[in-house]
């Protein structure tokens, strides 16, 4: 039976990630550093409870995880403050979730994938990657995400690895809800729908990515974002 | 064909279009195939598939036939033409034939087919009323040798946004996909040597992807992808292009 990984799966998107994985008869290890509103329950659900901010301890996790067919990096945080106002905890917290972690994540799991010539990795974006966002660090961390994507494609590619990214528009999420009435109203005018994503939606663009779509596909991002932002 | 979904594939006798065909015949569609020559195709008639014979770049006449052919629940917008001459060489048919096949065409089907998909289903509807699978090509973002071949192209990943916010709230979804090389009697005829050679220098794998590959990204917008998932371009490249 293959084995996911999914980072920040307490709730929202990696909540519904780690759903649709099992139902598709894969292992989830479910991390996060709060599971208060976790309530998946399968007999092929681990727990794997770690603050992805202690980025010295994460290859020694992933040693310990075993082996993961798919890696899905979609722990991120989010501070809504001013631009002159963030504090350098907040920034050193984003910096050290949304893009130091998912890197050292990639670097810890590559030498096993590598071995094994196969493997997959999903990295969640935003559309605040293109866009720019409220939250500097966050617009700015996801932005280089996405940059990372290529170059761990472009590394890996040869190896049989896949590093492709999904960037989510507005997504009904506790993220979600954090943000200022202005921006939400900003994005419910250009979507095409009229209506927020499901994190259910963009759980199923990252079980593709994750476990079936065709290997030509590298090194790319797949906008789930209906309209939000079409570049 | 009652009871089942139809998809009506363009450009499906040979190259990416064939391999739509199989996908989309795997996902259970009835497949109502276009092409304008069906010589060395192994296409075959049968109670799931019909082969429909039509020049796309007689643009005047695809509402006519549209309304033939009844139901239809996908559209494969795949039928292109790159005639791979340098601008100077460019004759007038070409360009004409070009712009017809690759853009006029496509969206003159996309019209008339989402007019009955939204019939079908309703003015406020939910769920899906259908969905439009465009082909583009890494053309549309790069400095194209083939000047007019690479205008089709970004042309394409145009209209697939103005569709997508004029037929989205409506239940149709348009989403396109650029290939990079793919292993097609196109990459090996229209394009030319050097800049295959070029293109494969920058794809990661060193390989032209399949038509198969391709095709199975087709099927995934034609049958799974969430449907919030509208207006976008999914590039299938390997590292050739990266935007």
């Amino acid at each position: 039976m293959p084995r996911a990984l999914i980072t920040g799966a307490g709730r929202g998107i990696g909540k519904e990630t780690a759903r649709a994985f099992l139902g598709a008869g894969w292992t989830v290890l479910a991390l996060d550093k709060d599971f208060s509103s976790f309530d998946l329950k399968d007999a092929d659900l681990e727990r794997v409870d770690y603050d992805l901010t202690a980025l010295a301890g994460i290859a020694p996790l992933v040693a310990k995880l075993g082996e993961i067919d798919t890696l899905v990096n979609n722990a991120g945080t989010l501070y809504c403050e001013p631009f002159d106002a963030i504090p350098e905890a907040h920034q050193r917290e984003i910096l050290a979730v949304n893009l130091q972690a998912p890197i050292a994540l990639m670097q810890a799991l590559a030498p096993q994938m590598r071995a094994r010539k196969r493997g997959r990795i999903v990295n969640v974006g935003s559309v605040a990657a293109f866009t720019g966002h409220p939250d500097l660090w966050y617009g700015a961390t996801k932005a280089a995400l996405l940059n990372v994507t290529k170059s761990y494609a472009g590394w890996l590619g040869r190896d049989g690895i896949l590093v492709n990214a999904v960037a989510p528009g507005p997504t009904l999420t506790p993220m979600y809800a954090q943000l200022p009435e202005s921006r939400k109203a900003g994005v419910m005018r250009s979507v095409y729908s009229g209506r927020a994503c499901a994190p259910q939606e963009v759980a199923q663009a990252i079980l593709w990515l994750g476990s079936a779509s065709p290997e030509y596909m590298n090194g790319m991002t797949l906008d789930v974002n209906n309209g939000a932002y079409p570049r | 064909m009652p009871g089942h979904r139809v998809a009506l594939v363009t450009g499906a006798a040979r190259g990416i279009g064939r391999a739509v065909v199989d996908a989309l015949a795997g996902d259970g569609f009835h497949i109502l195939a276009l092409d304008c020559d069906f010589e060395g195709s192994d296409l075959l008639e049968s109670g799931s598939l019909a082969l429909v014979r039509y020049d796309l770049s007689d643009t005047a006449g695809i509402a006519a036939l549209v309304a033939s052919l009844g139901r239809i629940d996908v559209l494969v917008n795949n039928a292109g033409v790159q005639p791979g001459l340098a601008i100077d060489d460019y004759t007038e048919a070409a360009r004409e034939r070009a712009l017809a096949v690759n853009l006029k065409a496509p969206v003159e089907l996309i019209r008339t087919v989402s007019r009955q998909m939204i019939k079908r289903h309703g003015a406020h509807g939910s769920g899906s009323a259908g969905r439009i699978v465009n082909l583009s090509s890494v053309a549309a973002f790069m400095a194209h040798t083939d000047l007019w071949y690479g205008v089709t192209k970004a042309g394409i990943v145009s209209f697939t946004r103005s569709f997508a916010a004029r037929l989205g709230p409506q239940g149709i979804q348009v989403n396109a996909v650029a290939p990079g090389p793919i292993d097609t009697d196109m990459l090996q005829k229209a394009a030319q040597p050097e800049r295959r050679a070029e293109l494969m220098q920058r794809v990661w794998s060193r390989r032209a992807g399949t038509p198969q590959e391709l095709a199975e990204v087709v099927r995934w917008l034609a049958s799974d992808a969430p449907v919030i998932l509208n207006g976008a371009v999914i590039d299938v490249t390997d590292g050739c292009m990266l935007r």
